[in-house]
């Protein structure tokens, strides 16, 4: 049976339901631009005013709920990707200060310099005693140094600041860790008594992304709401409203270095364990890629000062002495330092071979250039002048195959005496300066070139006797490459680096402009959309005001109806 | 189904179109900027490596081609030295076949006398000629006038302790050489402490090649060879010490004071090239030379001075010999440095190549770099536009 009283009830739960609606939309339009936010959306839903089952002709309305527009496996991917685009974002925007550290495509570089510093030997050469090519030479080779030792300390820089990064990402990451478990409290608070929680788990999902893009991370969300996270090996960030943080502590061998520790557990190192998002590309580049670059500028820097400093030695300075040390010995890019006594006079450039000022070393030292980088040793041939069967045999090795060492013109031959031990040069293999600092029954040390260092190490094995000899030779290695070649081999190898980076950076975030257009469809205001739900709820909020209009109108007839 | 176009969706698209033209843009107004297509080794590391290596071979080239000029120069000099040596030569025959004959008289060979001697100086202005500050004609001494004025004996120098010894005590040199070349004598010390403790080794050749160890140094007295031997004192203040370097000229019977080696210096990739003419070869009768022509020639002045007829004609053939010998370097100037003019050409020839082949790598091309230019200009001002036009597209310009 109609009541006309229940109209008024309906009218008003029209009016409410659609004021409510228009309320929804306005919140969408409003967080238009607010990222991370998803659309929401009121749920109509009719209700009958009583239990009064035959009569359905008043029914009302109310909403039902507000939904929220989320698709959760978009999210998860998005999540997923922000690790990838984290990796990969950081990697190159590192190694492109690398790069330009490096970068000789204009010239003055390691490569340039070294050119210009072999030609120095040359002009040396070609006029032994003039004062000028000398200081020329000089300054060359200071700038030289100076240029490895800039290129040291750069690639160290980055190396160091890739390590301070990791520290202030761990204090980043920790704040939004706490933040998290508090938003998972409160969600689930909310939640558990039917409330809404869906700009806290915006907030929250915008949060997991930040957290994702830091280090790799896996998360599942429970049946309460809350979003557990944890790391690739299960050790858990966040569970419900308990949160752990981490640390970064200093490494235990190099102070200087820190490693990623839960602090709960101090002990075990996690370093292993991040291999995505920013930390993780980060670790890498600090442990593998920038310690590749700098290995590599070492061995080049040690290499031009071993191979200088050998040849320099084997010539005669303007005073007529022996020359020393022209680089100071380095283990280090960063030390390299052309050695004191000749950066104070460069007169003491050894440009000769003999005492008479010739330029016959600082020639040999200008074919340097041209030659690999290291030397190899043959098999030692040994033989047994009574043969009598006792089968001496004997292994050398080159001690430090970065020394400027040169091929041998014909085999060194040592010959042993009455003793064990007892051991001669008889052949030299050109190697004026050829010397066996020590020797016992089982050992023998040569040193090349007179500098007083063991350049090689033989192993004797087998029953050496009086008279037996052992001789072999040296060449240069072919499968190591000229001092040029290594250094432009390094060069591109960066760039190669630097390209594959850049387009994993840009594919990355194709792929990462793919999903969040897919999350925007789904989740994303659309004005327009906005605009025709505001236009349609305003319909019907007139609509329904035009009833209580109609309603007032039936009344006022019925009171004058009764009057 | 239909696919939602948020609004964010559409900034969004908008902003990354932009900024992909953009980027596109400014990549190529860099290339245009540098004229390079190689701004950075990501741009193209195995380009960029060939680049390197490109240079630094360019690099040798540009200094093994200075290297040509400096020997070049060298031989030049000495080339039209030793002309003008032989055309003094040739001059001395005519006066010693001329004065020579019977119809010479005494004063006519005084005269000729004056004129020989006149010779003589000349020549030796000549075998000491200076390229720059240094002897052509010294062997590796070009810092040594390699000429006497008259003939000396066997002699050695004083012995001389290098600047930078430690030891202070004193070397003398003593004995006499009986060498048939000048030598340098070099004793370096390999152990150093007390005479009776120390060892050394000896070079012969200033300190190029070494004997082996030696230890009897108790009395202080090296046997250096030759004759020759080297005395050391010990003041007891400093010692001897591993590297302290001793040496001593030792200077053959002659005019001739420089050494027989030849400088050399790098033309090409292990290419070494001797550009330096020993006068010890070309002037006199040691080492590679076979005819000492200034003692021809004072002994044409000594003939001539004597009126003696027999000796000035002895000199003619000796001249002639002379003559020979010096040509013979003279001709070999000249095929070295056609040798010289050979390399050069090839360096030049590498270096062209070397310097097409970089650009190909390293040079962008011009005319399609304008044109992309061009096209991602008109790009960039189409997203521009449809930029501006974003509001244009909306419900809310419809609705009242």
């Amino acid at each position: 049976m109609a009541d006309i009283l229940r109209i008024l009830s309906t009218s008003r739960d029209a009016l409410l339901a659609n004021l409510t609606a228009i309320n929804v939309t306005g919140s969408n339009v409003a967080n238009v631009n607010t990222p991370g936010y998803s659309r929401v959306r009121p749920i109509f839903g009719s209700i009958s005013q009583s239990g009064i089952g035959i009569d359905r002709s008043s029914v009302g309305v109310n909403i039902q709920e507000i939904q929220r527009i989320y698709d959760k496996y978009l999210e998860a991917q998005i999540v997923q990707q922000q690790q990838e685009i984290g990796y990969h974002d950081m990697r190159k925007s590192m190694l492109d200060r690398v790069e330009s550290s490096l970068n000789e495509s204009d010239g003055g570089g390691i490569n340039e310099l070294l050119s210009k510093f072999w030609n120095a030997w040359n002009d040396l050469a070609a006029n032994p005693s003039g004062s000028t090519e000398r200081d020329v030479l000089l300054k060359t080779s200071e700038s030289l140094a100076y240029r490895f030792r800039q290129q040291g300390d750069d690639l160290l820089d980055i190396q160091q600041d890739a390590n301070t990064t990791i520290a202030d990402l761990i204090t980043e990451t920790n704040a939004d860790l706490v933040e998290f478990a508090s938003l998972n409290d409160k969600i689930v608070t909310i939640e558990i008594d039917g409330g809404n929680a869906n700009s806290l788990r915006d907030t929250r999902a915008q949060l997991l992304k930040e957290i994702g893009t830091t280090l790799d991370i896996q998360y599942y969300e429970t049946s309460d709401g809350a979003v557990n996270i944890y790391l690739a090996n299960g050790n858990a960030l966040v569970q419900g409203d308990i949160y752990w943080q981490l640390d970064a502590v200093e490494n235990v061998d190099n102070s200087s270095y820190y490693d990623i520790v839960i602090t709960t557990s101090p002990g075990e190192v996690l370093n292993g364990v991040i291999t995505g998002g920013k930390i993780g590309a980060l670790l890498e580049l600090r442990d593998a890629t920038l310690v590749g670059y700098i290995n590599q500028l070492n061995d080049l820097a040690i290499n031009v000062a071993n191979k200088v400093n050998s040849q320099h030695r084997l010539g005669y300075d303007m005073y007529n002495n022996a020359g020393g040390l022209f680089f100071s010995e380095i283990t280090d890019a960063r030390d390299m330092q052309v050695a004191a006594a000749i950066a104070a006079d460069s007169q003491k450039i050894a440009a000769a071979s003999t005492v008479n000022g010739d330029g016959g070393n600082a020639l040999a030292m200008g074919t340097l250039k041209d030659e690999r980088m290291y030397m190899s040793l043959s098999a030692i041939t040994a033989t047994d002048f009574d043969a009598g069967g006792d089968n001496p045999a004997a292994r050398a090795v080159l001690n430090n195959r970065a020394e400027a060492y040169k091929a041998t013109t014909s085999n060194i031959v040592l010959t042993r005496g009455a003793a064990p031990g007892d051991w001669t040069v008889t052949g030299n293999g050109g190697y004026a300066g050829l010397a066996v600092l020590s020797a016992d029954a089982t050992t023998i040390v040569l040193d090349l070139d007179n500098s007083g260092t063991a350049d090689i190490t033989i192993t004797l094995t087998g029953t050496w006797e009086q008279d037996d000899t052992l001789s072999f030779s040296m060449s240069a290695d072919e499968t190591s490459s000229t001092q040029s070649d290594y250094f432009s081999n390094l060069l591109s190898r960066v760039g190669q680096d630097v390209l594959s980076a850049g387009q994993n950076a840009d594919r990355q975030e194709d792929v990462m402009t793919q999903l969040e257009n897919q999350r925007e469809s789904v989740s994303g205001v659309s004005i327009d959309e906005e605009m025709m739900q505001l236009m349609k709820y305003q319909f019907a909020y007139s609509a329904a005001g035009q009833l209580v209009t109609t309603v007032k109108e039936m009344l006022d007839l019925l009171i004058e109806l009764g009057r | 189904m239909l696919t939602r176009v948020s609004d964010n969706m559409k900034f969004r698209t908008m902003v990354n179109n932009l900024f992909s033209a953009q980027e596109k843009y400014t990549t190529l107004a860099e290339k245009m900027a540098t004229q390079k297509n190689v701004n950075r080794p990501s741009d193209d590391p195995i380009g960029m490596s060939k680049i390197l290596d490109y240079r630094s071979t360019k690099a040798s080239l540009g200094q093994y081609a200075s290297n040509v000029d400096h020997a070049e120069s060298w031989l030049t000099m000495s080339e039209s030295k030793l002309t003008s040596a032989e055309d003094l030569l040739i001059r001395a025959r005519e006066i010693a076949v001329t004065q020579s004959s019977a119809t010479a008289s005494e004063q006519s060979r005084e005269t000729a006398a004056v004129e020989v001697d006149s010779i003589i100086d000349e020549l030796r202005s000549i075998a000491n000629s200076k390229l720059g500050d240094r002897y052509i004609f010294a062997g590796t001494m070009t810092d040594t006038e390699p000429f006497f004025e008259i003939a000396g004996i066997p002699a050695i120098g004083t012995a001389e302790a290098a600047g930078g010894n430690a030891f202070d005590g004193t070397v003398a040199s003593g004995g006499t050489y009986t060498g048939a070349v000048n030598k340098t004598y070099v004793v370096k010390i390999i152990t150093g402490g007390t005479l009776a403790d120390a060892t050394y080794k000896v070079s012969s050749d200033g300190g190029a090649t070494w004997g082996s160890e030696q230890t009897d140094l108790d009395a202080g007295t090296i046997t250096l060879g030759d004759g020759i031997t080297m005395t050391l004192a010990d003041t007891g203040a400093n010692r001897l010490a591993a590297n302290d370097i001793f040496h001593v000229n030792a200077l053959a019977a002659g005019y001739f004071r420089g050494n027989g080696s030849e400088m050399s210096i790098e033309v090409s990739k292990g290419t070494t090239f001797s550009y330096g003419i020993s006068g010890e070869a070309v002037f006199t009768d040691k080492g590679s030379g076979e005819v000492d022509i200034f003692d021809v020639l004072n002994d044409l002045k000594m003939g001539l001075e004597n009126n003696d007829a027999d000796g000035i004609s002895t000199q003619i053939n000796r001249l002639k010999d002379g003559r020979d010998q010096v040509s013979k370097y003279t001709a070999m100037c000249g095929s070295r440095i056609a040798s010289l003019d050979v390399t050069r050409t090839n360096l030049t020839a590498i270096d062209e190549k070397l310097t097409s082949m970089c650009s190909d790598i390293e040079d962008a091309d011009l005319v399609k770099l304008a044109t992309d230019f061009a096209m991602k200009e008109v790009a960039l001002q189409a997203s521009y536009a449809i930029a501006a036009s974003i509001q244009e597209t909306s419900i809310l310009k419809f609705l009242g």
